[in-house]
């Protein structure tokens, strides 16, 4: 186990730097500075604020300042928000991506699993079509069709649910993004727990579970479930990147206070210091998940070796 | 797994059951105001602030020399009287009794202090062009004299004097523009360009308490502001929406109060359903395209003429926005102070079939057809008004046998590529800095620059310009002003479209918000209906 | 509908008893056939129908504005600048099928290159080459797609190269698992001993038996990619302007809904068409194919 993590860990520097280095000359690559607005800026002043974020130094030398200034955990200022650095914006914004993330997976993971529990026992019946029904539109309708239409109907036609905004993290405020959020995933969990649980149900281990006349809520939970959600806790990694993806929508949408608001923005603006910063963070996550999901397979599944 | 279900459930329950829509903390006994304010500031430094976001913000918490009513004019601010010298170039401004939000007093000096700071190239504002009439700021600001050499200078601790180098009419209406802003010299040099932070200290109506970036930022009243007693509201929320459908949904709803904006197209069906919520008014700005003179087919002026023409200003302004805007076929917007009447082209008063017809004509006769196609590109912001507009004007252009590509791009990026001239042809949009023709004629004068995107480069222009500034008499200058711009579009460098308005939806219950040209509404104004 | 099951396989070049029994399979499974069928209208509606409809797909109209379903001779409406919605859901359904298949061919292309040499060649190349594969797998793609369409501009032909760099990684994984049981197959073995190259191996003997699979991912793959787009077209980096794709049709539409609904829900209900005939195509091929999983 501990070899596992020290592999992993050592693996996930390489990933970095290889985040670092592409994301740091793509940002560069783009045409514009981030030092320009509607106004002009005199030639004189606009060197001189290149110079004071070493903008005129070869591309190569700011590269490698760069990258001692990480290695340091100084992500620079906001080349943007003057009045910010980029550990103020992860800061202040890390925090509502993170509570918006985990509620949508624990949402999803809760409702996946039961939807796809009960769809596997009564396959091929009404419920069973009903819920995969439900799970293939999760994944063919868009968030950006999903969160309007629902804003449309709770918040401007019901008027159970507020619009927009964040209000400190009040759960009205959440409920809408939430949902949109958790729904692909949802759908997704839902089939891959169905899937799962139908093959665990004609396993050999339910069936003697089963002739031992255990009852069968019992079975179904102790017996037949833990092996149908190996899948899904695979799923984790490639979850929270879509959690990710979605969170940049329903941020933007629900004018949510997230990282994921800021991202495209930021792209966009060329603010370049506060992007590194977010790519640096996301990938970081993206590999604590992808370990942690490994840790959980091993956990539930005693066959799984950890090699 | 039944637990789960049920326990989610109860969650939707009970939090989707509470009737009302719930607001920000709004603790009771106080009144509360909640704007959408488009986007997040760049900075609250007042010497360091472009946008109108960041004024309204920032103008609600520091106050200039003078300031504005409800209504935009100028009124006193921190100074109570000022004269001026026979020959208009030297002004004296004289101050009252007023303290900063820390209780430190306000001094001229600090009026002095903000002016170096907003022109001393080590702060990298980038405004300080607007102040070139004041003696020495051009010098100071390319950093080819001392601060020291700025005519603005403190007589005593409650006199500021101004030199300028030349009689300004519009200088009043600079004193309560943002780049005139005190600074709080005993913080700045006590904290340093990062005072901001967590030392804000102001001199209005209000005093800055949080920024959360991308959330709100929330101001409370300044209690030793000097007509405090007289502010009505007791905490304001500047949310950062860009999203002005989303922003509509929620002033419709009462999570906002006000917003400061409102998609072109929507106005018209909200002045149906909430009519007492749309506020449109005439606005000092103009939007516009621009030619690139480096564009050979574009040199020759009966192809910037067909041009146009062929723009269908009336099917823009009354069937795509319908928000109220006018067609444009002048730069100065109508309204303006200090300005007379200009010439606009005889062709802006002809059916569009016969200015279609005499597009096709001119282009023709400038060695364009259909065997030697006129191509040509449209650089344009990606907003929403922007996108829908050029769409329209793609067309048009079609229609007179011009093969048009667009290229939008993120506002930023599309004014930068303008600057740089890495563009052919260009849409763009002047508002006011001030209430005078000057502020959008300037723009056009050969020495302007970058910002003279379509390098428009004519002596009798400039000349005519020139000899306005040195005009003492209204009248006059009014006229001079006229003639350059009649000959300007003569010239046709670019082509103007349509006139703003501006657009806010306010819910009916806030008073004090009153109609003005410069779309500056200050919150030490208004009030909530009880 | 059949032909393509046919055609899967006349494209088989042994077990033909298998892919008999996968057609009938898969035409037994009555979601998957109503996918094909609905696809099939779809694709040819994307290829034809532009062609037909009488208003061109970016013209103005001036004097329909907004126009409502049925009026003014536009049958499903018309937009905020009065252009033909039929006309230009014809287009943007044409636009993201293209970019759908473009884009996972390209990853397509990528993935059976990657998958079959780390597959083939085995030991540490493979490892190293896998590995690479699992490095790419962490990185938060999305992010740099976005970064991509900024920094080098919106084009279509970028897109399909974005995504299709990102959608090849799965496919790897999966084409090198395949080759690797395929590798000890007797066939391969026995095409060894005739002496023929490892690149006549692979081309030859490998490739025409991952069908299958490949087949399998290719339907799911798409709908990701169409999603993908739409996603790119929502936060404006998508297809430019006149162009339409359905993602950037129904991210216009999401913006007017309260005023013209039909602008939204035309083209949502196109896409959910299409997502969906490309899930039921996918899923029942996967059954069809593996009967194990069903």
């Amino acid at each position: 186990m501990l070899g596992l993590i020290a592999r992993r860990l050592f693996t996930a520097l390489p990933t970095l730097f290889l985040v670092i280095t592409a994301a740091f000359f793509l940002m560069r690559a783009a045409p514009g500075n981030p030092f320009q607005g509607e106004r002009q800026l005199p030639p004189e002043i606009e060197a001189r604020v290149m110079a004071k974020y070493g903008f005129d130094r070869p591309l190569i030398v700011q590269y490698g300042t760069y990258l001692a200034d990480v290695a340091h955990g100084d992500l620079g200022p906001s080349l943007k928000y003057k009045d910010k650095s980029v550990g103020d914006v992860l800061k202040e914004n890390f925090g509502v991506s993170l509570v918006l993330g985990l509620s949508a997976l624990i949402v999803a993971g809760v409702t996946g699993i039961a939807l796809g529990i009960a769809a596997a026992l009564r396959q091929n019946r009404s419920a069973d079509y009903l819920v995969m029904a439900v799970a293939v539109a999760g994944v063919c309708i868009p968030t950006f069709v999903t969160a309007p239409l629902l804003v449309l109907l709770f918040a401007s036609t019901l008027q159970w649910l507020p619009n927009a905004g964040w209000n400190n993290g009040a759960l009205p405020n959440l409920i809408l993004p939430v949902a949109v959020l958790a729904l692909p995933q949802i759908a997704i969990i839902s089939r891959l727990v169905r899937a799962g649980m139908i093959e665990s149900l004609r396993s050999n281990f339910v069936r003697t579970a089963r002739a031992k006349g255990l009852p069968d809520c019992r079975v179904v939970l102790r017996h037949a479930l833990p092996p149908a959600l190996i899948p899904v806790v695979t799923y984790l990694g490639p979850a929270c990147a879509g959690l990710l993806t979605g969170s940049l929508i329903v941020e933007r949408v629900f004018a949510l206070p997230g990282l994921g608001k800021f991202f495209v923005i930021s792209a966009l603006q060329r603010d370049y210091t506060v992007v590194m910063g977010m790519v640096i963070v996301y990938a970081a996550l993206i590999l604590a998940l992808n370990l942690l999901s490994d840790l959980i397979v091993a956990a539930l599944d005693p066959r799984v070796r950890l090699s | 797994m039944r637990a789960a279900v049920l326990i989610l459930a109860a969650m939707l329950v009970l939090s989707g059951c509470s009737p009302k829509a719930s607001t920000a903390a709004c603790a009771p006994g106080r009144i509360c105001l909640r704007m959408g304010n488009g986007a997040d500031p760049a900075t609250i430094d007042p010497q360091k602030i472009n946008g109108v976001e960041e004024d309204n913000i920032v103008g609600s918490a520091m106050m200039g020399l003078t300031t504005e009513d409800v209504n935009g004019n100028v009124i006193p601010g921190i100074a109570t009287r000022w004269q001026t010298s026979p020959d208009g170039l030297i002004w004296t401004f004289h101050l009252r009794d007023a303290k900063w939000s820390d209780g430190v007093p306000v001094t001229a000096d600090d009026f002095v202090f903000g002016l170096r700071r907003l022109l001393d190239p080590k702060t990298v504002a980038e405004y300080g062009y607007l102040l070139y009439f004041i003696q020495g700021a051009q010098a100071v600001n390319e950093g080819k004299a001392p601060l020291e050499a700025l005519g603005v200078t403190a007589l005593d601790a409650r006199t500021l004097q101004i030199k300028l180098l030349h009689p300004a009419p519009y200088l009043l209406q600079l004193t309560k523009h943002q780049t005139m802003y005190p600074a709080p010299r005993h913080i700045v040099e006590r904290y340093g360009e990062t005072w901001t932070k967590d030392h804000y200290v102001s001199d209005g109506p209000y005093v800055i308490q949080t920024w959360k970036l991308g959330d709100y930022i929330h101001a409370t009243k300044n209690p030793l502001f000097f007509d405090a007693k007289n502010v009505c509201i007791d905490d304001v929320y500047f949310y950062p929406i860009s999203d002005s459908i989303s922003a509509e949904r929620r002033v419709r709803r009462g999570e906002l109060d006000w917003n400061i904006d409102i998609q072109s197209n929507r106005i018209a069906r909200l002045r149906k359903e909430i009519p007492d919520y749309v506020h449109t008014n005439t606005w000092l700005g103009t939007t516009y395209i621009a030619f690139n003179a480096q564009v050979a087919s574009l040199k020759d002026k009966r192809v910037r003429h067909a041009l146009s023409m062929a723009i269908d200003r009336d099917f823009i302004t009354k069937k795509l926005l319908r928000g109220g805007q006018s067609s444009a076929y002048n730069f100065t917007p109508p309204g303006v102070a200090n300005y007379a009447p200009v010439q606009v082209p005889p062709w802006a008063s002809w059916p569009y079939e016969a200015r279609q017809a005499e597009a096709r004509r001119l282009l023709a006769a400038a060695g364009f057809g259909p065997d030697h196609l006129l191509k040509i590109e449209i650089t344009h912001r990606n907003t929403p008004d922007p996108s829908l507009i050029m769409s329209a004007i793609q067309s048009d252009w079609t229609s007179i046998g011009v093969q048009v590509s667009l290229a939008p791009e993120e506002g930023q990026i599309a004014y930068q590529s303008y600057r740089s001239r890495a563009f052919q042809i260009a849409d763009a949009g002047w508002i006011a800095d001030y209430n005078d023709p000057k502020s959008f004629l300037d723009q056009l004068q050969s020495k302007t620059g970058t910002m003279n995107y379509g390098d428009y480069n004519n002596p009798a222009y400039d000349s005519l310009l020139d000899q306005a500034d040195h005009e003492n008499d209204i009248a006059k200058r009014a006229a001079l002003l006229a003639r350059a711009e009649a000959l300007m579009l003569e010239d046709a460098p670019f082509v103007p479209i349509y006139f703003y308005v501006s657009k806010n939806l306010l819910n009916p219950k806030i008073t004090g918000f009153g109609p003005n040209i410069a779309d500056r509404h200050r919150i030490r104004w208004m009030c909530v209906k009880s | 509908m059949s032909r393509t099951a046919i055609l899967l396989a006349a494209a088989a070049p042994r077990g033909r008893s298998l892919w008999d029994d996968a057609r009938a399979r898969l035409l037994g499974n009555r979601a998957a056939v109503a996918g094909l069928f609905v696809l099939a209208l779809l694709f040819l509606a994307a290829v034809f129908g532009p062609a037909l409809t009488p208003w061109r797909f970016d013209a103005v109209n001036k004097n329909d504005v907004w126009a409502d379903p049925l009026t003014h001779g536009h049958i499903l409406g018309a937009d905020s600048l009065g252009r033909d919605l039929l006309a230009r859901t014809l287009m943007g359904l044409r636009v993201s099928l293209a970019v759908g298949v473009v884009a996972t061919f390209v990853s397509l292309v990528i993935g059976i290159a990657w998958g079959t040499t780390a597959g083939y060649v085995g030991g540490r190349v493979d490892e190293a080459m896998m590995r690479i594969v699992d490095v790419l797998f962490s990185l938060p793609f999305v992010f740099f797609v976005i970064l991509l369409m900024v920094a080098f501009g919106s084009s279509i032909v970028l897109m399909f190269l974005a995504i299709g760099a990102v959608e090849w990684l799965t496919m790897a994984r999966i084409v090198r698992g395949q080759t690797r049981a395929l590798k000890s197959r007797e066939f391969v073995e026995a095409a060894r001993a005739a002496g023929l190259t490892a690149h006549q191996i692979v081309l030859r003997h490998i490739v025409p038996n991952l069908l299958g699979p490949v087949v399998v991912y290719v339907t799911l793959t798409i709908p990701g990619v169409i999603l993908a787009e739409s996603f790119l077209s929502f936060l404006g980096l998508g297809v430019r302007p006149p162009m339409a794709s359905l993602g950037s049709l129904i991210a216009n539409g999401a913006q007017d809904m309260e005023l013209a609904p039909w602008l939204l829900i035309d083209p949502a209900l196109i896409m959910a068409a299409t997502l969906m005939s490309f899930n039921f195509i996918g899923d029942g091929l996967r059954d069809a194919l593996d009967p194990k999983d069903r």
